[in-house]
């Protein structure tokens, strides 16, 4: 005959009530962690897929006439070289609305000397010599400059990648220091239970059985510990993006969620009750072997 | 059915509590513990019921050597092992029926054959009317009697009880003895502790005697008239 689940431990209200709460505050600062390396994975995902296939060409020529000549002939040249898809000047009105949060709403753009900017798009798959692309150009435009943004994506990357790392570190910090607390209050109720669990053992009960009542009652404090992780996670998000609505600013980029950000999280709290239940059974059956 | 060769047991650092105990319990046989207060019995039951391992000597129980026997057949033995126990050890969280249940259902046993087999056992030894009680509610006889019903609930190879009529009255105390020793003609091999003569002047049981952790076997001798 088999032993089925026999629930044989008294009930600890109290222990499971302060653990549920205290779980739930680590899956809030580890999903929290999750959602910065996630956000900061798809914002550098974006920012790499806007700036591949593009380059800005910029005219410096400081007279005006001549920055338009060089300008025209430039755009010229650029779109007769293979691999070019579009070549078109940035015109006074966009250039105005790039520098407007820098210099503000005013008409000294037009008497400021400002580069010309044309903005290249190339063709998908195609990969072109940036240096050759320079000489040809500097050939008949000699104050033309070739930006192909690789410097500053570069170091945006750097920063996110670095951030990335530093969220992962911290998921991992706190799945240790879960881990560490559920061990501890396993041992703690394991004491608290000794009595029960030595008449358990001596009436025939194997280690699975007793470790499996543990485990049991820590699957559901996993659980409901993860659910309130998961809410509490839920009304920051929901008030930061709520906040975000009303910041009119080119500064800041749009919050918003990918699909795989919300599933990761709505898994949470299961994968906090396995992780929960895992490392009860784990301490219980090697606390189970001092006994004979 | 045990066999002790030897056997010393020490708690610690200090001086043994059993020393050089050998004896042989044949399959079906009854025995009583005797010896006074701190002489060893529990200690010698409780290595009998596996709870801990001696601290020298070899132990053979149920064919098994206890010093090479795995985790799992400790178990299994253990599952043929019934205990009676001075202080009860009944679980307090626990109804009446669930802690005689127990170790049924820790053997696996349908939940048919839990309900029907535990509630007429509860019934013979008086404690119908407490099924659902806790045992916080009980008298310490009916708690004897309690620890009893679940000592013998899946009818045990080898029965151990200690001092299992102390707290009950005359009348209960003999129909107790009457289960055991119709288990023991049902085959199960009993040791009871006891440091009552009158439980030992009344059946025709050798003992094992204990004085100082030193154990001495006496053989049977002729039971006495005494009215039921």
């Amino acid at each position: 005959m088999s032993q089925g689940p026999i629930n044989f431990l008294p009930d600890e209200q109290t222990h499971r009530g302060l653990l549920n709460w205290v779980i739930g505050i680590m899956v809030f600062l580890t999903g929290m962690a999750i959602v910065a390396g996630l956000q900061l994975g798809i914002m550098a995902d974006g920012w790499r897929m806007s700036a591949a296939g593009s380059l800005t060409v910029q005219i410096v020529a400081v007279e005006p006439d001549d920055r338009q000549r060089q300008t025209k002939t430039a755009i010229e040249i650029l779109q007769k070289t293979p691999g070019v898809a579009t070549a078109a000047i940035i015109d006074d009105a966009e250039m105005a609305a790039l520098l407007e949060p820098w210099i503000g709403a005013t008409s000294l753009t037009a008497k400021l000397p400002i580069p010309a900017m044309i903005n290249v798009t190339l063709m998908r798959g195609v990969t072109i010599d940036l240096s050759a692309l320079e000489t040809l150009l500097q050939a008949e435009v000699p104050d033309a400059r070739v930006d192909t943004h690789e410097q500053w994506l570069d170091d945006l990357l750097s920063l996110a990648i670095a951030a990335q790392m530093i969220a992962a570190a911290v998921v991992v910090m706190m799945l240790v220091a879960t881990i560490a607390i559920i061990v501890f209050t396993a041992r703690s109720s394991m004491l608290a239970q000794r009595e029960t669990v030595e008449i358990v053992h001596m009436l025939g009960a194997k280690d699975s059985l007793i470790s499996g009542a543990f485990q049991k009652r820590f699957w559901s404090v996993g659980l409901r510990g993860g659910l309130i992780g998961l809410l509490l996670i839920a009304s920051v998000i929901g008030g930061l993006f709520a906040l975000s609505l009303n910041v009119q600013s080119a500064y800041l980029p749009r919050v918003t969620f990918h699909m795989e950000t919300v599933i990761i999280l709505c898994l949470l709290p299961v994968v906090t009750g396995l992780i929960t239940m895992w490392t009860a059974r784990v301490t219980v059956n090697r606390a189970l072997l001092d006994m004979v | 059915m045990i066999r002790f060769d030897n056997v010393g047991l020490r708690y610690g650092p200090g001086d043994e509590v059993l020393s050089d105990v050998s004896f042989h319990l044949e399959p079906g046989s009854f025995h009583f513990l005797t010896g006074k207060s701190g002489a060893g019995k529990s200690s010698l039951l409780k290595l009998v019921y596996l709870s801990c391992q001696p601290s020298r000597g070899l132990i053979h129980m149920m064919d098994q050597d206890l010093n090479t026997a795995s985790r799992d057949t400790l178990v299994s033995m253990r599952q043929g092992i019934g205990v009676v126990f001075q202080d009860y050890r009944l679980l307090e969280h626990l109804s009446t029926f669930e802690n005689v249940a127990l170790p049924l259902r820790i053997k696996g046993a349908s939940e048919d054959q839990v309900q029907e087999e535990v509630s007429e056992l509860l019934a013979w030894v008086g404690l119908a009317d407490h099924l659902h009680e806790l045992p916080s509610t009980l008298s310490g006889g009916q708690k004897q009697r309690a620890s009893i019903a679940r000592a013998v609930v899946t009818a045990p190879k080898i029965l151990l009880a200690d001092e299992p009529t102390g707290n009950v009255d005359d009348e209960m105390a003999l129909r107790l003895m009457q289960l055991f020793v119709e288990m023991n003609k049902v085959g199960t091999t009993l040791l009871i502790a006891t440091h009552d003569t009158r439980w030992v002047d009344r059946y025709t049981a050798p003992q094992l005697h204990l004085d100082n952790g030193r154990l001495s076997v006496m053989p049977a001798h002729q039971p006495m008239a005494v009215d039921p």
